[in-house]
C-alpha cells in the first residue's frame, strides 16, 4: 500500500522501476519540437501515462499534450510568504517588545511601521527558499543516477535532440507495440533502455 | 469570426516585421551550444590569464587594505566629525546599485515577456552576485569592532541582548542579505539546464561528475519542465518587488534621518531608478568586451545593446527628474535648511562633485535619443563608463554634501578621503573581476536553453507549414473555446 | 490629415476630433449597442451634476472640494490611459492591441475634462488656501511666511498657466496618438506605428514631469504648508492602477452586449488583472515609503498631513484605505483564478475603482472638515456627475470608430496571445 504511493509519487517525478529483465523503458528520438509535441499527444491519447518527453528547452503546450496540469508549486510559496511573515512579525515583536525592549528615540518598542521591511524581506526570502526546495522536492532532485543516462543517443538532450521515453512501469507497455506505435509516429532512433545499476 | 474582411485585414498585417531577431546569423540550436560552451571547454587562453592576474593583483590590494584598517583601526579612513559616512557607505550603496540590473533583466523584463533579457540575463545575474559581494564588504568592514559584526544578526546569545529592529541599517542586514541568498539561488536554478549541458560534453571523467553533481541529473524531461518553469516564474515574481526593497532600504538608511538633503519621501524610486541604471550601464560595458572577446555577437547582437541604452536613457531621465523635484520642493517646503543643503550642494565646495554627477547622470544619456548613437559601440562604452562614474558620484554628493554642514557651524569641515579609502574602492573592482573571470572561464555565460526557448525553431507551430520555417501567420483563428462565456 | 478621415466641426471637435469611421470598420469590430450605451452614462452624470448645482447653491464650499475629488478622479483615469497608450508604442506591445481602443478613445477627455474644470476655477478661493492675498501680505494680521516665501510659485495666475499648459501637452500628445490609431484604421500608410512611437517617446517625458507637478498642484497645493517629494508618484500610481480596471470593465461591458466576442479573452484579461494587482502594490509601496518616512522622521511640518487624517474620526477612514486599498485586494488579486474568472475579476475592477476614488477623497476631503470626519452627499453626487459626463462622451466617442485598431501590424499576435 505504502510502496504502492511511494511509487505513484515517483512516477509523478519521472522516476519508474525497471521491470522484468532490467527493461526500464524505451526511448525515441523525433526530429523536432513540433513531431515531439504531436508525437506526445498522440501516446497520451493511446492511453499511456508513465512517458515524459526530454528537450533541451521547456516547450510551449507540451504540458497540455501529455495530459498534465498546472502546477501545484505556487502554494508552496504562499505557505513559505506565510511562514516568513510570521516569523519576521513574531521576531520583532518578542526581541523589542518582551525580551530587550530599550526606548529608541521615544518610539514604541514595538511598531508596525518600523518593522515592514523586515517582515517583508523574511516573506521574500522564506517563500523563495521554499519555492526551489519545492521545485526540487516535485522533480525528484537531485536523481544522480537516471538508467537513461545510458544511452549515447541521449546525451544530445541538453543540445539539440528532442526525446520521448516511455516507461516498462506503464500498463500499457509492451516490448513489441509500444516501439512499433512510436516508429508509425516517425521516431527517428528507438532504443530499449535497460537499469543494470552498472557503472559506465 | 474569421470573416473574409478579417482575413483580409490581418493579411495586411501579416508581413510587417520591425522586430529585429533575437538571434542573428541562422543559428541551429546545436550552434547556440557550441558557441557557448566552447568557452569553458577549451585550453585556457593566455589573454585570461593576463585579465585575471590584474584582476587577482586588485583583490590583493583589497585584502591588504582590510587588513590594514583591522590592524589599525576605522582611523586610517578620512572620516571625522561631522563627515562621519564616507567612502564606505558611498561604495557599498554603488556596488549595491550596480547588481540591481541583473536582477532587472533576469526578473522583471521575465514578467514582461522580454524575450531579448535572455541573450544577457546569465552574465548580469553574475555580475548582480559578484556586485553584491563587493557592497556586502563594506557594512562588513565598517562596524569597526569587527569580532562583533556577529551581532547583526539575531543570534540567541548569553547576554540576552537582540539587535535594535527600528535601525534602518539593520534592515540592510536583512534586505541585502536575503537579496544576495534569493538572487544566487535565482541563478543558479536557471544555470541547471546549461550545466547539464556542460555534463553531457564532459569528456573527462572529473569534468562529468562534476558538472554532474552541479546540474543535479538533470535530463530536460517534460515533468520537470513544468515544475521548473513554475518556479522560475515564481521566483521571478518575488526577486521583482524584493529588488525594489533593496534599493529602498537602502534609501531608508538615509531618509528616516533628519538630515537636510536626506529626508526627502522621494528617495525610495528615486534610489532604485538610479540603482538600475548605474547596473544597465554596467551590463554594457561587460557586455560590450564579453561579446567582442568571447565571439557571441550573434546572440548579445546590437539591438540588446539599443534596447539596454534605451533603459539607461529612461532611467537617467527618471532620476534626473528626481533631482529636480528634490530641488524644487526644498525651496518649496520652505524649510531654511533644507534650501541651504540643495543650495550647497550646486554651488558649494563639493559643486564639482555635484556638476558631474549631473552631467553623467542627467546630461550626457540624453545623446541616446539619438538612433546612431545608441547603436554606436564606441559611444554607448564611453557613456556605459559615464554613468557609473555619475552615479558614485551622485552617493558621494548625498553622502557628504549632507553631512559637511551640520546644524553646529563650528563643525563644518571639508571631507577628504585617504589613500586606503581610495584603494580599497579600487581594491573592490578586484574582487569583482577575479569572480567574474572566474565566472566567464567556468560557468556558461548566455543561457543556452533559454535562448534556444525563443528561437523561431523552438516553437512547435514553426513545422505546421510542411515544415517550411515560416510560421504560419495567416492562420490565426479565434476558436470557440477562447470565446467569453459571457 | 488623409482623405479618408475628416475633422470634426470645432464644437464635436471637444468629443470626438474626428468624423466617425464605424463604417469603414470590420463588422466583427463595429460598435454594436443603442444609443444607451453612452445616454445612460450621460443621463447619470447629469442627473449628478443637477443635484450638485443644489449644493453649490447652497454649501458651496463642500461642494467645490466634492468636485474637486470627483473631477481628479477622471483626470487620473485619463492620466492612466495617456501612459498606458504610450508605454504600450514604446514598448511595440502585442497582448494588448485588441484593448488598446479603449484607452485611446479615453484620452481623449482632456478638452472636456478643461471645460468641466470650470468650477474649480470659480472655487479657487475656496479650495485653494494660498489664494487668500492677506497670507503674503506682510501687514496683515493673517500674514503666513511660509506661504509668503512660495508665492512665486503659489499664486493664482501661475496657477493657471500651469494648468494651462498641461492641458496643452496632454490634449496635443492625445491628439496625436488618437487620431494617428484611427488613421490606421482606414489608411494604409506604413509608416504609422513609427509616428506612433515618435509621439510616444516625446509623450513620455512630458507626460511624467506635467502629471508629477500637476498632481501636487490640484491636490497637494491643497495644504500649502504640507510638502512631499514623491506626492507625483503616489497620483502616478493611482492613475495606472485604475486605468487597468477601467479597460477591463469597459471590455466586459462590451462583451456583454455582444461586440468582440472572441477577440479579447480571457488571457487578455489575465495580463490586465497582472497589471492590476501589479500597480495595486506599486501604490502600496508609494504610500507606505511616504507615511514610514515622515513617520519615522517625525517633523511637525510634515506629519501634519497624517496627523489630520489619524484623528477626529479620520482615522476609521485611513484605516479602511488601508485595508480596501491593499490588504484585501492583495489577497484576492495574488491568485491566478481571480484573473481568470470574469466575475470575479469585474468585481475587483470595480471596488479597485471605488477606492481609488476614496484615495483621493481621502486626500482632498479632511482638508475642509478637519475637525470632523464626514462624508458628504455631494461628493457621491459630484463624482457621479462628472464620471457620468466623462463616460457618456467616452462611449459616444467608441461608438463611432472600429473598436479595436484594425490594421494594427501587431493585431495578429495580440489576437492569438496566450499567457505562458
Amino acid at each position: 500500500m505504502l510502496n504502492q504511493l511511494a511509487t505513484q509519487v515517483k512516477a509523478t517525478m519521472g522516476i519508474y522501476e525497471a521491470q522484468d529483465d532490467d527493461v526500464y523503458g524505451v526511448l525515441a528520438e523525433f526530429a523536432h519540437p513540433g513531431e515531439l509535441l504531436r508525437a506526445a499527444k498522440a501516446v497520451h491519447e493511446e492511453g499511456y501515462s508513465h512517458f515524459d518527453t526530454h528537450s533541451p528547452f521547456p516547450i510551449h503546450g507540451m504540458d497540455k499534450a501529455m495530459g498534465l496540469g498546472n502546477s501545484i508549486i505556487g502554494w508552496i510559496t504562499f505557505g513559505g510568504g506565510i511562514a516568513g511573515l510570521s516569523l519576521a512579525t513574531w521576531m520583532q515583536w518578542w526581541m523589542g517588545e518582551v525580551s530587550y525592549p530599550i526606548n529608541i528615540s521615544g518610539k514604541p518598542f514595538f511598531a508596525v511601521e518600523p518593522s515592514i521591511p523586515v517582515m517583508f524581506e523574511l516573506t521574500i526570502l522564506f517563500a523563495a527558499l521554499l519555492t526551489v526546495a519545492g521545485m526540487f522536492a516535485l522533480n525528484g532532485l537531485p536523481r544522480p543516477y537516471n538508467p537513461l543516462f545510458y544511452s549515447r543517443e541521449f546525451l544530445r538532450v541538453t543540445d539539440d535532440a528532442f526525446f520521448l521515453h516511455i516507461a516498462a512501469s506503464d500498463k500499457q507497455f509492451d516490448m513489441e507495440a509500444t516501439p512499433q506505435m512510436l516508429a508509425d509516429m516517425g521516431a527517428s532512433h528507438i532504443e530499449s533502455i535497460r537499469d543494470t545499476g552498472e557503472e559506465d | 469570426m474569421s470573416t473574409a474582411s478579417t482575413e483580409k485585414t490581418l493579411a495586411y498585417t501579416a508581413d510587417f516585421h520591425d522586430e529585429a531577431p533575437l538571434v542573428t546569423g541562422d543559428l541551429t540550436f546545436h550552434d547556440i551550444t557550441e558557441i557557448v560552451s566552447v568557452h569553458t571547454e577549451k585550453k585556457t587562453p593566455l589573454a585570461w590569464y593576463g585579465a585575471f592576474s590584474l584582476a587577482l593583483s586588485g583583490l590583493m590590494i583589497m585584502i591588504i587594505m582590510i587588513a590594514y584598517l583591522f590592524w589599525n583601526g576605522t582611523g586610517v579612513w578620512g572620516l571625522n566629525n561631522p563627515v562621519g559616512w564616507g567612502y564606505a557607505i558611498v561604495n557599498f550603496v554603488f556596488w549595491v546599485g550596480i547588481g540591481h540590473a541583473g536582477t532587472l533583466i533576469s526578473a522583471i523584463l521575465f514578467l514582461f515577456r522580454q524575450q531579448w533579457r535572455t541573450g544577457i540575463n546569465r552574465s548580469a545575474e553574475a555580475m548582480t552576485i559578484f556586485a553584491v559581494i563587493c557592497a556586502l564588504v563594506f557594512p562588513g568592514i565598517h562596524v569597526g569592532r569587527i569580532w562583533a559584526a556577529y551581532w547583526m544578526l539575531p543570534i540567541p546569545n548569553q547576554m540576552d541582548m537582540w539587535p535594535q529592529f527600528k535601525s534602518p541599517l539593520l534592515w540592510d542586514v536583512f534586505a541585502v542579505s536575503t537579496y544576495f541568498t534569493v538572487s544566487l539561488v535565482f541563478w543558479y536554478v536557471g544555470m541547471i539546464p546549461d550545466i547539464a549541458t556542460l555534463r553531457d560534453r564532459a569528456t573527462s571523467k572529473i569534468r562529468r561528475r562534476v558538472m554532474g553533481v552541479l546540474s543535479m541529473g538533470w535530463t530536460g524531461a517534460n515533468r520537470h519542465w513544468r515544475n521548473y518553469e513554475k518556479a522560475y516564474l515564481l521566483l521571478a515574481a518575488l526577486a521583482t518587488p524584493l529588488v525594489l526593497s533593496v534599493h529602498s532600504v537602502v534609501s531608508f538608511d538615509f531618509a528616516v534621518s533628519i538630515v537636510p538633503g536626506w529626508h526627502t519621501t522621494i528617495f525610495p524610486p528615486y534610489f532604485v531608478a538610479g540603482a538600475i541604471f548605474s547596473g544597465f550601464a554596467m551590463v554594457v560595458t561587460l557586455a560590450i568586451v564579453a561579446r567582442h572577446v568571447y565571439a557571441v555577437k550573434n546572440i548579445v547582437t546590437i539591438d540588446h545593446l539599443e534596447k539596454m541604452n534605451i533603459i539607461i536613457l529612461l532611467t537617467g531621465s527618471i532620476v534626473g527628474f528626481a533631482y529636480i523635484t528634490e530641488f524644487f520642493i526644498a525651496w518649496y517646503s520652505g524649510v531654511q535648511y533644507e534650501q541651504y543643503a540643495f543650495t550647497n550642494r550646486m554651488f558649494g565646495p563639493y559643486a564639482w562633485a555635484y556638476w558631474t554627477m549631473m552631467s553623467c547622470n542627467l546630461f550626457f544619456p540624453q545623446f541616446f535619443w539619438i538612433k546612431k548613437l545608441r547603436r554606436s559601440i564606441p559611444f554607448m562604452f564611453v557613456i556605459s563608463i559615464l554613468v557609473n562614474v555619475g552615479m558614485w558620484f551622485e552617493r558621494f554628493v548625498i553622502v557628504v554634501s549632507s553631512l559637511h554642514r551640520d546644524y553646529l557651524p563650528s563643525s563644518w569641515d571639508y571631507y577628504t578621503p585617504t589613500i586606503v579609502d581610495i584603494l580599497t574602492f579600487v581594491g573592490t573592482f578586484g574582487l569583482f573581476f577575479t569572480l567574474y573571470l572566474l565566472f566567464l572561464r567556468f560557468l556558461p555565460q548566455v543561457a543556452m536553453s533559454e535562448v534556444k526557448g525563443v528561437m523561431p525553431q523552438a516553437d512547435p507551430h514553426f513545422y505546421d507549414h510542411a515544415g517550411d520555417g515560416h510560421v504560419a501567420e495567416h492562420s490565426v483563428e479565434v476558436s470557440p473555446e477562447n470565446e467569453q462565456p459571457n | 490629415m488623409s482623405q479618408t478621415v475628416k475633422r470634426s466641426n470645432p464644437l464635436m471637435w471637444l468629443i470626438d476630433p474626428l468624423q466617425p469611421t464605424a463604417s469603414q470598420a470590420d463588422p466583427v469590430y463595429r460598435f454594436k449597442w443603442s444609443q444607451m450605451a453612452w445616454m445612460l452614462p450621460l443621463a447619470i452624470g447629469i442627473a449628478g451634476l443637477v443635484i450638485s448645482a443644489v449644493g453649490w447653491a447652497t454649501d458651496s464650499r463642500q461642494f467645490f472640494f466634492s468636485y474637486l475629488i470627483g473631477w481628479s478622479f477622471c483626470l487620473s483615469l485619463a492620466l492612466g490611459g495617456y501612459f498606458f497608450v504610450i508605454i504600450q508604442h514604446l514598448t511595440k506591445a502585442r497582448w494588448s492591441v485588441v484593448i488598446r481602443r479603449i484607452p485611446e478613445a479615453l484620452i481623449w477627455s482632456f478638452p472636456l475634462l478643461a471645460i468641466l474644470g470650470i468650477p474649480i476655477v470659480l472655487g479657487m478661493h475656496d479650495l485653494y488656501h494660498w489664494t487668500h492675498l492677506e497670507l503674503i501680505d506682510p501687514t496683515s494680521e493673517f500674514y503666513d511666511p511660509v506661504i509668503a516665501g512660495k508665492a512665486s510659485y503659489l499664486n493664482t495666475p501661475f496657477f493657471f498657466a500651469r494648468m494651462a499648459f498641461y492641458f496643452l501637452v496632454w490634449t496635443w500628445i492625445s491628439f496625436k496618438l488618437y487620431t494617428l490609431s484611427l488613421r490606421q484604421d482606414v489608411d494604409p500608410d506604413p509608416s504609422i506605428p513609427k509616428q506612433q512611437r515618435k509621439i510616444s517617446a516625446i509623450g513620455l517625458p512630458l507626460g511624467a514631469v506635467t502629471t508629477a507637478f500637476g498632481g501636487m498642484d490640484l491636490l497637494m497645493t491643497l495644504d500649502p504648508h504640507w510638502f512631499s517629494t514623491i506626492f507625483g508618484v503616489y497620483f502616478f500610481a493611482g492613475s495606472f492602477m485604475s486605468i487597468m480596471a477601467v479597460i477591463a470593465l469597459v471590455a466586459m461591458i462590451l462583451q456583454r452586449n455582444g461586440m468582440l466576442r472572441g477577440v479579447i479573452t480571457t488571457e487578455h484579461y489575465q495580463d490586465l488583472g497582472k497589471f492590476l494587482f501589479g500597480f495595486m502594490v506599486f501604490w502600496a509601496y508609494i504610500a507606505f515609503s511616504q507615511y514610514m518616512l515622515i513617520w519615522y522622521a517625525n517633523l511637525p511640518e510634515e506629519t501634519i498631513f497624517y496627523r489630520h487624517r489619524l484623528e477626529h474620526g479620520w482615522e476609521v477612514f485611513s484605516a479602511i484605505l488601508l485595508i480596501f486599498h491593499f490588504i484585501i485586494p492583495f489577497f484576492i488579486l495574488v491568485g491566478r483564478w481571480a484573473k481568470r474568472i470574469l466575475p470575479v475579476l469585474a468585481f475587483m475592477c470595480v471596488w479597485m475603482l471605488v477606492v481609488h476614488w476614496f484615495d483621493i477623497f481621502w486626500i482632498v476631503a479632511p482638508v475642509l472638515h478637519g475637525d470632523h470626519a464626514m462624508m458628504s452627499l455631494y461628493d457621491v453626487s459630484a463624482w457621479l456627475g462628472v464620471f457620468g459626463v466623462f463616460i457618456g462622451a467616452f462611449m459616444y466617442r467608441l461608438s463611432r470608430h472600429a473598436l479595436v485598431p484594425q490594421r494594427d501590424p501587431r493585431l495578429h499576435k495580440s489576437l492569438s496571445f496566450t499567457n505562458t
